[in-house]
């Protein structure tokens, strides 16, 4: 019920309603690949280059694959990764955050050094090096786990001074005098005051993933059978695509990716105005 | 001595109009104020938290921004003998009175001073900024002299904000909104954050500023104990409106409005244990104030008209005005 | 027996890096008593140690030295077992009461948790009825404050309920810091009348810590007044007040502006320009603004005269 509310209130948003709506189709198309006639790894299922038309919507590869269904499977699989990153490092950061801020001490010292250290690791140089490591053994769970690990840290930092700055309100006195134990007060008392942070940051979290993932395929670096929305672009490329006029193969999964890029960033920025803590006192409580 | 007026407001109006994801919420912050300032005196508004006195200080001072906004009435300047519109006169013009005619004192004084500046170099600043062609040495030869006129130390000049007590940093804000001698002074609450003794301090150079500029000070605190101190007259604000207003011995000796009368009479005083009793209920939200005078829910002697009637703010006396039906129907002529 | 004991309480701050330590004195060895059924009134301007003070007694901080005693027990230094069997006891009032509650939470969840947590009711129904009676001493009642977050609330609606979940544990003693001074002028007399209706009916002792001397007169029965981290003056409030002997408390008390147009103030104070320097002071603290400074006064800092059942930290009353 109160989910509705939320959902109604985000939707008069145009920002929000415009992401949602793209995403919602992309979604659908990630959920549509399941019917899809041809498995995509299996070459010369349709006739090579052929334009876009109502039987190939997309248009066909040179490697005899039909887009339309190319895409869907990379829209699914860039999607799940993006997701699989983002809930990783979010677990990562926010537990990491707040035992950092709440306990203190040497087990403060400890997890900053650590997250300052990633923080200062050049993240694409080292995700090269895993990617030219692994190489075909890469797949999207494994990349996503190493990805999650390094991009935790920065999050970390805000949820843990958020935290310090919560434990000096006095609102963490009344939760102490009312009994309540150290992992109520994080979990009851402060969780609500970090969830807009972890959201904002899920979303940019899930953009830089699939802008790391996509540019780590052009680049060859991870495994190409898997269809993303990278490896398509990376086949497209290395065939030379829109040098032999085969437009539509780079046309369609570039598109797709700025619409993914452009409705998640809208979706970021509408959901933290939404949830930033002084917008929520002033909406919560309006009988006043 | 007929006195002159300086500043005055004529049925000003003055709401915040907040969108929330598409709820609309309207807070009725100043409702038909007219009041009329004097030359040389200092007038004080009274009023708790919430009841628009801040509103009206910045409307006064022409320094509304969004979601604030003046819905209706006017504001007007009176300088050198000639009215001036503040609303209907081009932002150029509006620039030219603020700091040089009327000057905003703030709550708080760490907003105003930047931390890594001397306080000398942000007298420099801020003189710069609102007058034109003066030299180094004529800026800070304005500065010293000032400080020495108010009687603060002229070392201050050199040192950082950070250096300087809140009770000293607050009156260089006042040295600065005064430097430029404006003929008139708002001051916003400006001993609500400081210890008693400083703002006795506080105060003692406000009231120096005064004798010796012969300007006036407008000021706006919630604390009776200040404005019997310092103000020759008090307006009482209660939800948006002015509800009383006379000079300030006869608002103390005879207080009309039920809602005056509480400020004044629940205040505990040295050597007097007798009970003290608070207005019963709460103050109005602006945003939903109650029908007819907005004190009614909150009043023991509220009949019929008060529920359905704004009270008008009537002459009872010379120089005494007040709001209440119950003064109106002359009920309560003496109390 | 004192219901509660303050033993030569020291605090040290220390503040600055690895390389520029300083050390502030923010509480220096001050002891007093607090009797059962009583309302006792620690007084001064901010940075005077009184927040400090409070904080250790609830056990929010830690002293340097010293001792805190309830009911002839130390309670430094204790469990944490210990520490929430003594929430029972002494509960605690904030200066901001739309502080004292998270925003984003209603205000009742404090309630429920409180009677759960300390094991004082295991139904919903007895909290309910629990509620309801600590609302009703309030003035508060049970339908208008379920399920509401703090900003549905006024600040003087919001006070009182903050003093009614303080009274949820029937405590013996209340440690309320600045309890009015963020609330509504119009409103301010009955939250305090409230706190001395506590002690009359419930027998509740009472920590009032403030800076506004004239509400201390109205309910304390003793007061300290504190200044620059220690104890200037003790005694019956009527005493302090009427005939402040410390210069201190005379310039304190005469700067509360009277809300009387026929007393304006005709002298002229001095202030202090920068805040450390008092801090850091050799000898008695306010040397530096007294105007009855003595050379004495520069060298060492006074021990307690007592004078007609007051104790004045001063050298003016040496004989």
């Amino acid at each position: 019920m109160k989910m509705l509310i939320y959902f109604r209130d985000l939707m008069s948003d145009k920002r929000f309603s415009f992401g949602f709506t793209v995403i919602i189709i992309l979604t659908v198309l990630a959920l549509i690949s399941v019917m899809s006639p041809y498995s995509p790894v299996r070459w010369n299922v349709v006739p090579e280059e052929k334009p876009p038309s109502l039987k190939y919507l997309m248009g066909t590869t040179s490697l005899g694959q039909d887009l339309f269904w190319i895409v869907c499977f990379s829209i699914k699989n860039s999607l799940i990764f993006a997701l699989t990153t983002a809930f990783l490092s979010r677990v990562l950061a926010i537990v990491a955050g707040m035992i950092s801020g709440f306990e203190g001490g040497i087990v403060d010292r400890s997890i900053m050094i650590l997250s300052d250290s990633l923080i200062s690791l050049p993240r694409v140089p080292v995700l090269i090096l895993v990617g030219a490591i692994f190489r075909e053994g890469l797949n999207l769970y494994i990349l996503a786990l190493v990805m999650a690990s390094l991009s935790w840290a920065w999050d970390a930092r805000v949820i843990r001074s958020q935290i310090l700055s919560l434990r000096e309100r006095d609102f963490t006195l009344t939760a102490i005098l009312s009994g309540s134990k150290s992992l109520s007060v994080v979990f009851k008392e402060y969780f609500p005051h970090i969830l807009p942070i972890v959201f904002a940051s899920t979303l940019n979290n899930m953009l830089w993933a699939i802008g790391i993932e996509t540019t780590l395929s052009i680049l060859g670096l991870t495994n190409p059978l898997i269809p993303t929305l990278g490896t398509t672009l990376h086949w497209a490329l290395s065939y030379q695509a829109l040098f032999l006029g085969v437009w539509w193969w780079v046309f369609f999964p570039v598109t797709v990716l700025i619409l993914l890029f452009i409705s998640v960033y809208l979706l970021s920025v509408s959901i933290s105005e939404y949830l930033d803590p002084r917008m929520r006192i002033q909406r919560i409580g309006q009988a006043r | 001595m007929m006195s002159v007026e300086v500043l005055r407001t004529e049925n000003l109006k003055s709401y915040y109009i907040l969108d929330i994801f598409g709820k609309k919420k309207v807070i009725k912050a100043v409702e038909d104020v007219s009041i009329s300032i004097k030359e040389n005196e200092i007038y004080g508004i009274a009023g708790e938290s919430g009841c628009g006195k801040s509103t009206l200080l910045k409307a006064m001072f022409a320094a509304v921004e969004p979601p604030q906004r003046i819905i209706g009435g006017k504001v007007i300047y009176r300088d050198n003998g000639k009215e001036y519109d503040v609303y209907h006169i081009s932002e150029e013009e509006r620039k030219k009175f603020r700091w040089h005619f009327i000057s905003y004192v703030p709550q708080g004084s760490m907003s105003v001073l930047n931390p890594v500046m001397k306080i000398k170099e942000i007298f420099k600043d801020f003189i710069e900024t609102h007058t034109k062609g003066k030299t180094k040495e004529e800026i800070y030869e304005i500065a010293e002299s000032h400080i020495r006129d108010l009687g603060l130390p002229s070392g201050i000049l050199d040192a950082y904000p950070h250096q300087l007590s809140g009770g000293m940093r607050q009156r260089i804000t006042i040295a600065l909104a005064t430097v430029l001698s404006p003929k008139v002074v708002i001051a916003d609450e400006p001993t609500t954050a400081l210890d008693v003794v400083t703002q006795r301090g506080v105060i003692q150079l406000l009231k120096d500023i005064q004798a010796l500029k012969r300007n006036t000070i407008i000021i706006v605190t919630h604390d009776m104990g200040v404005h019997a101190n310092m103000a020759d007259r008090i307006a009482i604000m209660y939800a948006g409106r002015i509800i009383e207003e006379a000079s300030t011995e006869e608002i103390f000796e005879n207080p009309l409005h039920p809602y005056t009368r509480y400020l004044i009479y629940s205040i505990p005083k040295f050597g007097d244990k007798k009970k003290r009793e608070s207005a019963p209920g709460a103050p109005p939200s602006l945003s939903n104030p109650p029908s007819g005078c907005s004190f009614h829910p909150r009043c023991p002697f509220a009949f019929e008209k008060c529920r359905e009637e704004v009270p008008p703010l009537k002459e009872y006396k010379v120089g005494h005005k007040v709001a209440c039906w119950r003064v109106e129907e002359g009920e309560n002529a003496t109390a | 027996m004192p219901l509660l004991e303050v033993r030569n309480l020291t605090k040290i701050f220390t503040i600055g890096n690895v390389f520029s330590r300083k050390k502030v004195i923010a509480v220096d060895n001050i002891s007093f008593d607090v009797e059962e059924s009583e309302i006792f009134t620690i007084a001064g301007e901010s940075g005077c140690g009184k927040t400090t003070t409070a904080k250790i007694i609830l056990g929010f901080e830690e002293a340097t030295s010293g001792e805190i005693v309830y009911k002839g027990k130390r309670i430094d230094h204790i469990h944490h077992r210990e520490r929430r069997e003594l929430l029972k006891e002494m509960q605690a009032v904030f200066q901001n009461p739309f502080s004292t509650f998270n925003p984003l939470r209603k205000v009742d969840r404090y309630f429920y948790e409180t009677l759960y947590n300390l094991g004082i009711a295991d139904t919903k129904e007895k909290a309910d009825e629990i509620i309801k009676e600590k609302l009703a001493a309030v003035g508060i009642s049970f339908e208008e404050f379920v399920e509401k977050y703090p900003n549905e609330f006024s600040g003087g609606q919001l006070q009182r309920i903050s003093i009614a979940r303080a009274l949820l544990t029937n405590p013996s003693i209340l440690i309320a810091d600045e309890p009015v001074s963020m609330v509504d002028a119009s409103l301010r007399m009955s939250i305090v009348n409230l706190f001395k209706d506590l002690k009359d009916k419930y027998g509740v002792s009472v920590v009032y810590i403030t800076h506004d001397l004239t509400t201390a007169y109205y309910i304390s029965d003793r007061i300290a007044i504190m200044f620059r981290g220690s104890i200037v003056e003790i005694g019956p409030a009527e005493k302090v007040l009427m005939e402040p002997r410390h210069p201190y408390t005379q310039l304190l008390k005469e700067s509360v502006p009277e809300p009387d147009p026929n007393r304006k103030w005709n002298t002229r104070i001095n202030l202090s320009e920068t805040e450390q320097s008092e801090y850091l002071r050799q000898g008695c603290k306010f040397s530096g603004r007294c105007p009855k400074a003595m050379e004495i006064c520069k060298r060492e800092s006074p021990p307690y005269f007592d004078v007609g059942g007051v104790k004045v930290k001063c050298f003016l009353y040496k004989d």
